[in-house]
């Protein structure tokens, strides 16, 4: 069990497990500021479970939190960007990284799927998204989940578009 | 409403729903031992469960209950003389896709379906089957016998080959 201690539970633990009818999610949709173009926007511990969405085409800039197993974000992207990017980067370059795998496609290339690996070190700490080739366009679809307190697990499908899908993973 | 009743419910059953702000989800990553089955539990539903040895590591599944779910992410790729396996319990069975990626041939991609029926798992081993770092997928049950497998990908090298089991 890593889940951290201090946090609330709202399962008494009864062997059976819990279930939650009716759930609503947190969503965070920055309209200007923080997530918008190059601005960074600072998700938290307490937002975790939030649906992050990027939706502007001058481009997102999300931050996530220290990892602590178990926070978890899903990502969408609602309008690509035409300038600056969608990016996505961890709270530390240095100590905290992306491991896992992207889907990329590209609108423009029939059967042009490939797959794109985030090798947990820090050749990983950010995912780019140009709106073309390396992905990011409308329908793009990404979840982090902290697997300890220094990776962060990353899936999903990446479109693209204009060419053959590439890299999104960065070191910056 | 297919969940039993004696499962604790977390809203109080107003008809605006619940709102969960802050969640965090269990993070299972047991040293795996090749061969010898780490068994998941009910009470442990939704929980990510991390394969993450080269040497491999084994899953079971808990009785299937509609409504339980497991997420299975890889996060080291298993070497060649290994494998990661993810098995049901006895009498139940998996139906659904994985879309399977390969890291040695660019623009590829393959889809294999588990049939419902005579699948009783997968297993992957580190090339054509999958197992490679970034390799993931959801099992939810929908019933009291059948897994459904969703978000599935597989991660492989070579041809890309099906990972699931019938024995």
């Amino acid at each position: 069990m890593t889940i951290s201690a201090q946090l609330e539970s709202i399962s008494s633990q009864d062997g059976n497990g819990s279930v939650a009818e009716g759930i609503h999610r947190e969503v965070i949709f920055p309209a200007s500021g923080a997530g918008v173009a190059l601005v960074s926007r600072q998700l938290k511990a307490e937002e975790s479970g939030a649906l992050i969405i990027a939706g502007s085409a001058t481009g997102s800039l999300f931050t996530l939190p220290t990892p602590v197993a178990g926070m978890w974000f899903e990502y969408e992207v609602t309008i690509a960007a035409s300038s600056n990017e969608h990016k996505v980067i961890t709270n530390s370059i240095t100590t905290e990284f992306l491991v896992g795998a992207v889907i990329s496609a590209s609108a423009t290339v029939a059967e042009g799927m490939d797959c794109f690996v985030a090798d947990g070190t820090a050749n990983a700490v950010s995912i780019s998204m140009n709106g073309t080739t390396t992905g990011g366009a409308v329908g793009t679809r990404l979840v982090f989940t902290a697997i300890s307190t220094t990776q962060w697990f990353v899936k999903g499908v990446n479109q693209g578009s204009g060419g053959a899908v590439t890299d999104p993973f960065d070191a910056s | 409403m297919t969940i039993p009743q004696e499962v604790e419910s977390l809203g109080i059953g107003s008809t605006e729903g619940c709102l969960l702000r802050g969640v965090h989800r269990e993070v299972l990553a047991p040293t795996l031992v090749d061969l010898i089955p780490y068994v998941l539990t009910a009470d442990q539903s939704g929980a990510m469960c991390v394969l993450g040895s080269a040497a491999g590591g084994h899953y079971t599944l808990p009785s299937a209950e509609a409504g339980l779910w497991f997420e299975f992410v890889e996060t080291v790729s298993v070497t060649t003389s290994n494998v990661y396996t993810v098995k049901c319990a006895t009498g139940d069975f998996i139906a659904g896709v994985v879309v399977a990626g390969n890291l040695t041939i660019g623009a590829s991609g393959d889809v294999f379906t588990a049939d419902g029926s005579t699948h009783l798992g997968i297993t992957e081993n580190g090339s054509t089957t999958g197992g490679l770092i970034g390799g993931s997928f959801v099992l939810t049950a929908i019933s009291s016998t059948l897994w459904v497998l969703t978000q599935g990908v597989q991660m492989g090298s070579g041809t890309n080959l099906t990972p699931y089991i019938t024995s």
